[in-house]
């Protein structure tokens, strides 16, 4: 690959408290397009991402997280780039891990790299809740792709040229983590994780709360249930 | 004529009457409407065909042909909602698509406006 083209997308809702810091320690990580997609933002998410200088793409309300990516893909396809990044704009991802997120695409040995929090020691694995989902989806996913998966629901993750145009035409709507990674699998990507390091959230709030865990567990083992059905599709070039 | 034929009878006639002023003042799209007429008709036929009724819940071996009315009403109503919900579900993906259309074309159009405003300045100085 020469010259390869990396665009990180900032999924954000109400983000402008911390938008700033996370555009600032992307630049300082590597050098790479940002795309700011603004989720109907009540705040002046969408005045801090023009203030920054990077592209940003204004939803005219709120869409949820996964529709909200998938805007970010299909603008990475649309301008032709060879990886997309995704991160939080809650400052929970720490950029400087973006060049061993995408080393693997860069090598040709990955199709899809997936941040992981459990493959490194580091202090901060998130609420327990959220832990023992992500101990469940990830053991289910590692069963079913055969593969040993630690952190199926991390959003932390970068994707090559082949799977952006995937994404861009079809991506779910709302809890898009697990799901996702079962797509890939199925159309014969190739996916990995790499060690990561996550800090507690900045500003901004989980998209997951108590009272939508329930609802969460059960759409993504539906959602696994019904990509699972569906016949594993040759991969598309 | 017995009591609950008129009734029935006047109750479809009026439901025929709202559905077709439905349709004049635009609040229904044809293609709806169709559903709703057949319904109307089928209650009409039921409740001046009385052995019709009958007829259906002996062959079903419902007991009491009210029953077997309810029973056929219910699952009409349920496979309206299931339609319904059909109909919602490709409307919310219509309305996702049209937003994120909306946000590349607005960025486009952002883009163009800052290019044209470099252009001029470069004009003036």
């Amino acid at each position: 690959m020469t010259d390869p083209r990396i665009l990180v997308i900032i999924p954000a809702h109400n983000e402008a408290d911390s938008l700033a810091d996370v555009i600032a320690d992307i630049r300082s990580a590597l050098e790479c397009g940002i795309v700011v997609v603004d989720d109907g933002s009540t705040d002046h998410t969408a005045r801090i991402a023009i203030e920054q200088g990077v592209e940003l793409l204004s939803l005219p309300f709120n869409l949820g997280i996964g529709s909200t990516m998938q805007t970010g893909f299909q603008f990475a396809f649309r301008e032709e780039y060879d990886i997309a990044v995704q991160t939080d704009g809650d400052g929970q991802h720490d950029a400087s891990y973006i060049p061993k997120l995408i080393e693997p695409i860069l090598l040709g040995e990955s199709d899809f790299v997936v941040g992981s929090r459990y493959l490194s020691d580091t202090n901060y694995s998130g609420p327990r809740g959220r832990r023992a989902g992500t101990a469940m989806f990830s053991r289910i996913l590692s069963l079913m792709v055969g593969q040993r998966l630690t952190d199926a629901t991390s959003g932390f993750r970068a994707a090559n040229k082949a799977l952006i145009a995937q994404f861009a035409h079809d991506y779910p709507r709302d809890y898009p983590e697990v799901e996702t990674l079962l797509v890939a699998h199925m159309a014969h990507f190739r996916v990995r994780e790499t060690p990561v390091a996550m800090r507690q959230r900045g500003g901004g709030r989980s998209s997951i709360n108590k009272f939508r865990s329930v609802y969460y567990v059960v759409k993504v083992l539906l959602a696994l249930l019904v990509v699972a059905s569906r016949r594993r599709t040759p991969r598309a070039e | 004529m017995s009591k609950v034929q008129i009734f029935s009878l006047v109750v479809s006639i009026i439901s025929a009457l709202v559905i077709f002023q439905l349709i004049r003042k635009k609040k229904l799209k044809e293609q709806y409407s169709l559903l709703w007429f057949l319904t109307v008709v089928v209650m009409l036929v039921l409740a001046l065909w009385e052995g019709l009724l009958y007829r259906i819940s002996s062959l079903l071996g419902i007991a009491v042909p009210s029953n077997a009315l309810f029973m056929l009403a219910l699952l009409f109503m349920f496979f309206m909602s299931l339609h319904f919900s059909m109909l919602v579900s490709r409307l919310t993906d219509q309305t996702k698509m049209l937003a994120q259309r909306l946000a590349l074309l607005d960025r486009d159009i952002r883009k163009e406006h800052e290019s044209k405003a470099v252009a001029e300045n470069d004009k003036g100085s």
